[in-house]
């Protein structure tokens, strides 16, 4: 366990996710925030970053950070958080709030759907100088042009937080239903759970909503599993995308990105390409195969991953979409967290596959 | 004879609207307060087209821009003229536009479109902000209308920090509404605490509505008054309102410049529970007249409200109606009613003609 916030936190929210609860004052302890009303992803995102305190230290949650500019704010703000010198605004890339006089970090949890990059781009073009205050992001290693020049924040990577309890994920083959992801989606859930065992290799694919959103991504997905297809000792697992709310728009997700990679993908269901709502763990993935290479996208949630699971598979590729701008600070991040022999391919943006489709 | 002065041109994009509130009535007093320093001579634009200063006059006395509209369309009908692009301009808002003239200046009210852009809606977002960064960067100045403005631009964007100048607003009634008032058959409302401002999410009215159904702020005989004209995201408030709430709050949309003064000269005090404001102005309003105020702690609340009136915490409905019932008092009030003039009196024509001046004449 990393504590990268030596003296406490003070930690921000995005202001919508802030609507869905009734804050109880201005800075208050984050044991006090009634957290149901938030989505899965954040409250994931915020005990992510609130477990790196120190036992015993502030975790704080300030509701507005923006009503804290100067003078007497600014000076009752210091008062209520006591030592803290760290805010960490968990950003949907619509906002980013600083605290002046802090070290502002910037977690931008949620930055593998399609929504909050879209979001961050728009405020980088708005205001690109604001996102050089940061002090340091959290698992991203992301980088702004500002002024002809690129600037990166230190990525901070956090890695391991409390693990997630629930019943062992299941997995289904996926099923093609002519040319409708969502009746594809339908008959993939209808299905009874397999437990397949044995192929001589796999491919484990966890791409983020926004990457199956993008066109070279869909190419290459439907490339592989064509390739699985077409050999029985092959089999290919895909995990279900954070994002989508149920378990049908995130299966329908991944159907729309498999139809619209082109190439003809047989009707019914298909015997060697599945899904799983949730990570496999490491004893599942070795009864699969005896080969195993992870594919995944630069924006994909990596913090949750348990012990030993990037160890677990023979290969590591990265598709990399919109890391160009600082890439080695990306690279050592990658190989950070999936270890030292990852590859990355940078893939060059074609468009997402609706405005794809439009044109 | 004296040396010329030195031109200044100000662009009255503003007070095109119809109605004044907010940045036209803040356009009004800036050129008022220029022209009482008799230091620069004002030229008057829109859009870089150069309108006479009879049509603007004819507007700042009839505090409204419909007589603007047919200077504009005037002078757009003869050979538009052009704003001498050797004299300084001021843009009393966004510049919303590429100008890149010699000397420019604009005006930042507040940066919620970047700080709280869910109260905004796309299109108000992308025009505050799309050329944001390169009207600051084509900017010799920019103009902060407080400092609290100031601090939120520059932690933001600090390459912009030296630009930057406090140019704080004033209040000016009209010199009849006093006496008009005293005329006036009195109202009969009731002891009532006065909200103003735009109804928009960020003003925070739901902790109002939360601290009645507090047994000790039920309980009082205050009810409340909420004045400003419909904005932005609220229809779903307004129409969840209880008829209980309808009894204790009241709206009354947007009223006229007078309607607004009486109902702050006989209200017991104001109420701004807004989370984030640039300047503030009601504030200001109710203390020019002696009432003080009971305000957010937020933003520019503290340097605009200073001693005059009390501060809350905006989210905690407790501290919100702790220090409403303590301000209820008419003890209170009386205790509070010098300082708010006092404060009031610390933002004259002079203090915010000062640094325009200072600049246009550098």
């Amino acid at each position: 366990m990393t504590t990268p916030f030596e003296s406490g936190a003070l930690f921000s929210l995005p202001a919508r996710e802030l609507a869905m609860t009734t804050p109880p004052a201005s800075v208050f302890p984050i044991e006090a925030l009634d957290a149901t009303g938030l989505s899965p992803v954040l409250r994931d995102a915020l005990a992510l970053v609130a477990s790196c305190t120190p036992p015993g230290q502030p975790r704080l949650i300030v509701a507005r950070p923006e009503m804290f500019t100067d003078g007497a704010t600014l000076a009752w703000l210091r008062h209520a958080i006591g030592g803290v010198l760290d805010h960490v605004a968990l950003s949907d890339g619509e906002a980013v709030r600083l605290v002046p006089g802090l070290r502002n970090h910037g977690f931008f949890y949620g930055v593998g759907r399609i929504g909050d990059l879209d979001a961050l781009e728009r405020l980088e073009r708005r205001a690109p100088e604001l996102l050089t205050q940061l002090h340091s992001q959290v698992n991203t290693a992301l980088g702004f042009r500002w002024k002809g020049r690129r600037f990166a924040p230190r990525t901070q990577a956090i890695l391991a937080g409390p693990p997630l309890s629930g019943p062992a994920p299941e997995l289904r083959a996926l099923v093609v239903d002519g040319h409708s992801p969502d009746a594809s989606a339908r008959l993939a859930l209808a299905a009874a759970p397999m437990a397949p065992a044995g192929f001589a290799r796999l491919h484990y694919l966890r791409l983020s909503e926004g990457a199956l959103h993008e066109m070279t991504v869909a190419r290459r997905v439907t490339a592989l599993v064509a390739d699985t297809l077409a050999d029985s000792g092959r089999a290919f697992v895909w995990v279900l995308p954070e994002g989508a709310e149920d378990e049908a728009g995130r299966v329908g997700a991944l159907m729309r990105c498999l139809l619209a990679g082109g190439g003809r993908l047989p009707r019914g269901p298909m015997a060697n390409v599945f899904f799983t709502p949730a990570d496999l763990s490491v004893e599942a993935l070795g009864r699969l195969a005896a080969r195993r290479a992870l594919v995944v996208d630069d924006f994909v949630n990596f913090s949750r991953a348990a012990p030993g699971f990037p160890e677990s598979f023979t290969e590591v590729l990265v598709y990399a979409r919109r890391n160009r701008h600082m890439p080695g600070q990306f690279r050592d991040l990658m190989r950070m967290v999936y270890g030292p022999q990852t590859g990355i391919e940078w893939l060059r943006p074609y468009g997402s596959l609706e405005r794809t489709r439009r044109s | 004879m004296s040396a010329a002065r030195a031109k200044l041109t100000i662009d009255v994009g503003p007070l095109l609207d119809d109605v004044w509130t907010g940045i036209p009535v803040f356009t009004r007093r800036l050129i008022r307060a220029l022209q009482m320093s008799e230091a620069v001579d004002l030229d008057f634009c829109c859009d870089l087209v150069r309108l006479p200063a009879a049509g603007v006059e004819t507007a700042l006395r009839c505090l409204s821009g419909a007589h603007l509209h047919e200077t504009l369309a005037g002078a757009l009908r003869a050979t538009p003229e052009r704003v001498d692009p050797a004299a300084p301009i001021l843009y009393p808002s966004n510049k919303m536009m590429r100008t890149h003239l010699r000397r420019e200046a604009s005006t930042v009210h507040d940066l919620s479109t970047l700080v709280m852009p869910e109260n905004h809606d796309a299109g108000n977002i992308a025009a505050h902000l799309d050329l944001f960064e390169e009207e600051l960067e084509t900017d010799e100045a920019v103009f902060c209308i407080s400092q609290a403005t100031r601090a939120a631009l520059v932690a933001a964007l600090p390459s912009y920090a030296p630009k930057t100048r406090l140019l704080p607003q004033y209040v000016d009634w009209p010199a009849d509404f006093r006496a008009l008032e005293r005329n006036a058959p009195r109202l009969k409302l009731g002891r009532y605490a006065l909200v103003v401002g735009t109804l928009e999410p960020r003003k925070n009215l739901g902790l109002l509505l939360r601290a009645l159904a507090l047994p000790e702020v039920a309980s009082t005989d205050l009810d409340f008054i909420v004045v400003g004209k419909r904005g932005w995201l609220v229809d779903a408030f307004l129409k969840n309102l209880t008829p209980q709430q309808r009894e204790r709050v009241r709206f009354t949309g947007f009223v006229t410049e007078f309607v607004k003064y009486r109902l702050i000269a006989n209200a017991e005090f104001l109420v701004l529970p807004s989370l984030y404001e640039g300047f503030g102005i009601p504030a200001l309003e109710a203390m020019s007249l002696g009432k003080p105020v009971l305000a957010s702690r937020s933003s520019s609340f503290p340097e605009v409200v200073g001693e005059g009136g009390i501060l809350f915490d905006p989210f905690s409905v407790e501290d919100f109606a702790g220090r409403l019932l303590e301000l209820a008092d008419p003890r209170r009030q009386a205790e509070l009613t010098p300082h708010a003039r006092a404060q009031n009196a610390r933002f004259t024509p002079a203090r915010m003609a000062a640094p325009v001046v200072d600049w246009a004449t550098a």
